[in-house]
């Protein structure tokens, strides 16, 4: 049988790594002589409370939930896809070039060549490391990490020079034609007597996100291909017995991976920059893995933590501008949840495990 | 400074080895032994330090028929010096031919502890399932028809550039079953995962009559299933069975891609458990839960899924490796059987095992193998266990000294790639 009920897997497990989290936290944020809970107050109050803090909220889950999803699809073959990042510059790339050369007719033509381009950009990005680890073996998060910087040296290079508008003197790519933008959360809900979401970058591809979860649980879980992936992922022996050729299914799981995170260009270069910058990712890419280990590689427990991490985000720059807390105690912050989940699983995951059993013991 | 205490080690090991008929040479690299050699030197080392109580868990597991009986008899000199032998073993022959004492363990718990003198393997097999077990196999004699299966000089080379199977060449009718003995290691896993499209060979296979790839993208499992060949594997743990996959999506594991069970790029799961069921239903597999993951059945429940699975896709050719390995004797009975039925429904079946008793019941012709060679087919009826035994040391004719001795002196050779000694 297995150790514990699924719910505290799922459930439990993360809630109290959270807590650890959390409270560590505190205790930096004493050490530097500052309160707790009135951090904590700030974080919820300008990340929560009010309509404009989820719009911005929400705009950074959406980015890290494409990239969680990304991670999720290439770990369940058991391949760690780290180059999330690089993916998403070109994924970026592929936005810019739609909307920078195609005469679309509206933003929603627009929006669908550009979503288009970023899975296309992003998953060829994915493609040449998954050949070389199905043929030659070379170590998928060696190949990843090192397509991270060449899609940065290669996106500096364009953004100096090939793509940059003359007599501009920033290293960005031309302004977007204006009727491409993308709604925003405001444009959406906001009425005359209820201004909803002001100025917050949140817009319709949140809801291209949503729709990935869904088609991420599909493929996975109901498709015949995820079937196949899932098999790779916990035996290859296995799949070689069942004729599930290993290099299928690496190819294709990176190439729907590096697509999902070419996707989040969709919603930083079209949703809200509205050109091509150098920092389109925003780290997006590297936070992805955490959102993944923490969601458990489901698109629920993705969705979750993407939401949680966009909280984290915009929590932490509220801080900033409010209190003393410098910036970079939030990387702290978001270090320890990703240590206490990820990395310390097994330390909240075996107490609990021996409590579990040996209450069952008892009712047995 | 070390010389005196070593020669002295020497010296009494020597003596140590001779007292108790244990052959061994203290100076002899451990590498160049036959794994039997091997095992009495574990024997000799603990005797070394004046062990009165001797522990072995499944001794006779790599050991031909002949290295077997020799163990034995080492054994029983031990006893007679006073030593206490603690002796692991599943198979029930050894347990009433060489014990004293028995005890059955089942679930974790002594179920019984009774004399050898006063149970029987009947006895003992009931106290270890807690029912009555068969533990003959009732067959009618086979009726073979045309041929299914013919292999021609099949050769296969590892990645390590050694060569496996060395030229085996046979056929396989329908109706029958073709038995493979042989000790692990001789080239029966490789020939099986040729077959099962788990690898690459060279030679030819034609099965009903067409040539089969044996390279390329229509060597793979898909190809060998969609040809009517279906495959228990050896190794039910990684490859027939996904064991963090639920028994249902189990069922369908090698077949998922068939129309029955799509619909579009999905899947249709609630076909899919539907049909698991009556699966479990149909084969006892307990408990008949199709969402409990496989990790969680016994070895015996673990291998009913992959026979129910593998048997009711009815293949033409039913390559069965190790059916019994790690699986309690009521279902060995069982998957007997299932087996027996298949072969009367006019299939043709290959048969893999390292249990010559195994072997010796279900199948209508023996091969063994060795070395990757095929020594020789023998009728059930018309042979024996020692004629086997030799058989799978490569010992075709009457050896010249004793049984143990003459299968030692080949094992070693082919260990150094040498030619065995004695044909």
């Amino acid at each position: 049988m297995d150790k514990m009920p699924a719910w505290a897997d799922v459930v439990l497990i993360p809630l109290i790594s959270l807590l650890l989290a959390a409270f560590l936290s505190a205790l930096v944020i004493l050490a530097i002589g500052e309160s707790p809970v009135e951090a904590f107050n700030l974080m919820v109050e300008g990340a929560l409370m009010r309509s404009s803090g989820w719009g911005y909220t929400l705009y950074y889950a959406t980015n890290f939930i494409f990239t969680g999803l990304a991670v999720a699809v290439a770990f369940h073959a058991r391949m760690f896809n780290i180059g999330g990042e690089g993916q998403a510059m070109m994924g970026g790339l592929g936005v810019a070039l739609m909307c920078l050369y195609v005469p679309w007719p509206h933003w929603t033509l627009a929006m669908l060549g550009s979503t288009v381009g970023a899975a296309a950009f992003g998953a060829m990005w994915a493609l040449l490391p998954a050949y070389l680890q199905a043929k030659r073996g070379s170590h998928i998060v060696i190949t990843t990490i090192m397509f991270n910087f060449i899609a940065a040296a290669l996106l500096n290079y364009l953004l100096i020079g090939v793509l940059k508008p003359k007599g501009s003197m920033e290293p960005a790519s031309a302004k977007f034609d204006p009727s491409f933008a993308l709604p925003t959360f405001q444009d959406m809900f906001a009425t005359p007597d209820n201004p909803l979401f002001r100025g917050a970058p949140a817009n319709v591809s949140f809801f291209l996100a949503l729709a990935a979860c869904l088609f991420v649980w599909l493929l996975i879980w109901r498709s015949r291909l995820g079937y196949e992936i899932r098999a790779y992922g916990w035996s290859q022996t296995g799949a070689k017995y069942a004729g599930i050729s290993g290099t299928k299914i690496i190819v294709v799981s990176m190439l729907i991976s590096g697509g999902l995170a070419g996707l989040m260009a969709v919603n930083t270069t079209q949703g809200e920059a509205e050109r091509l910058i150098l920092n389109m990712t925003e780290g997006a890419g590297f936070i992805g893995i955490a959102v993944a280990l923490m969601g458990r590689n489901h698109p629920l427990g993705v969705l979750l933590a993407a939401i949680l991490f966009g909280f984290l985000y915009q929590g932490g720059a509220e801080l900033a501008l409010w209190t003393n807390i410098p910036r970079e105690l939030i990387v702290v912050i978001q270090a320890l949840v990703i240590l206490f989940t990820g990395a310390l699983d097994n330390m909240v995951r075996m107490p609990l495990e021996r409590i579990f059993l040996a209450l069952r013991r008892k009712e047995g | 400074m070390l010389q005196p205490s070593i020669s002295k080690a020497r010296k009494s090991l020597k003596q140590l080895a001779e007292e108790y008929e244990l052959n061994v040479d203290p100076d002899a690299l451990i590498e160049n032994l036959s794994v039997g050699h091997q095992q009495r030197v574990e024997i000799l080392k603990a005797l070394y330090r004046q062990a009165d109580i001797l522990i072995l868990d499944e001794p006779t597991g790599v050991l031909t028929p002949a290295e077997a009986d020799h163990l034995f008899r080492i054994l029983d000199n031990l006893r007679k010096e006073g030593k206490t032998i603690i002796l692991i073993t599943h198979k029930l022959r050894e347990i009433m031919e060489y014990t004293d004492t028995v005890s059955v363990m089942r679930r974790g718990e002594m179920t019984a502890t009774v004399k050898t003198s006063e149970t029987s393997t009947e006895e003992l097999a009931e106290m270890m399932v807690g029912r009555q077990v068969l533990l003959r196999v009732d067959k009618a004699p086979a009726q073979p028809k045309g041929t299914v299966l013919s292999v021609k000089d099949l050769r296969v080379v590892d990645r390590a550039g050694i060569e496996r199977v060395k030229g085996v060449s046979f056929d396989i009718r329908a109706g029958e079953i073709y038995g493979i003995a042989g000790v692990a290691g001789n080239g029966q896993s490789e020939l099986m995962e040729v077959l099962g499209g788990m690898r690459a060979g060279t030679g030819s296979i034609t099965m009903n009559g067409d040539q089969i790839d044996l390279t390329g993208k229509h060597s793979d499992g898909q190809s060998r299933r969609a040809r009517g060949i279906g495959h228990v594997p050896e190794d039910r743990h990684d490859e027939g069975l996904i064991l963090d996959y639920t028994a249902w999506e189990n069922t369908i594991f090698g077949y998922h891609r068939d129309e029955e069970w799509s619909a579009g790029p999905l899947m249709k799961n609630a076909a899919i458990i539907r049909e698991a069921l009556g699966k479990m239903e149909r084969f006892d597999v307990r408990p008949p839960i199709p969402s409990l993951k496989a990790k969680n059945f016994s070895g015996g429940n673990q291998q009913k899924i992959v026979l129910a699975r593998e048997i009711e896709k009815n293949p033409d050719l039913l390559l069965v490796g190790q059916p019994t390995r790690g699986v309690d004797i009521g279902a060995i009975e069982f998957i007997h059987q299932e087996i027996i039925r298949l072969r009367d429904e006019g299939k043709a079946i290959l048969l893999v095992s390292v249990e010559l008793d195994e072997i010796m019941s279900l199948s209508d012709r023996i091969a063994v193998m060795f070395d990757g060679k095929i020594m020789g087919e023998r009728d059930p009826a018309n042979t024996d266990e020692r004629e086997l035994g030799l058989l799978m040391a490569g010992i075709a004719n009457e050896p010249d000294k004793p049984d143990w001795q003459a299968v030692e002196e080949n094992l070693a050779a082919v260990e150094h790639g040498e030619a065995p000694k004695n044909g």
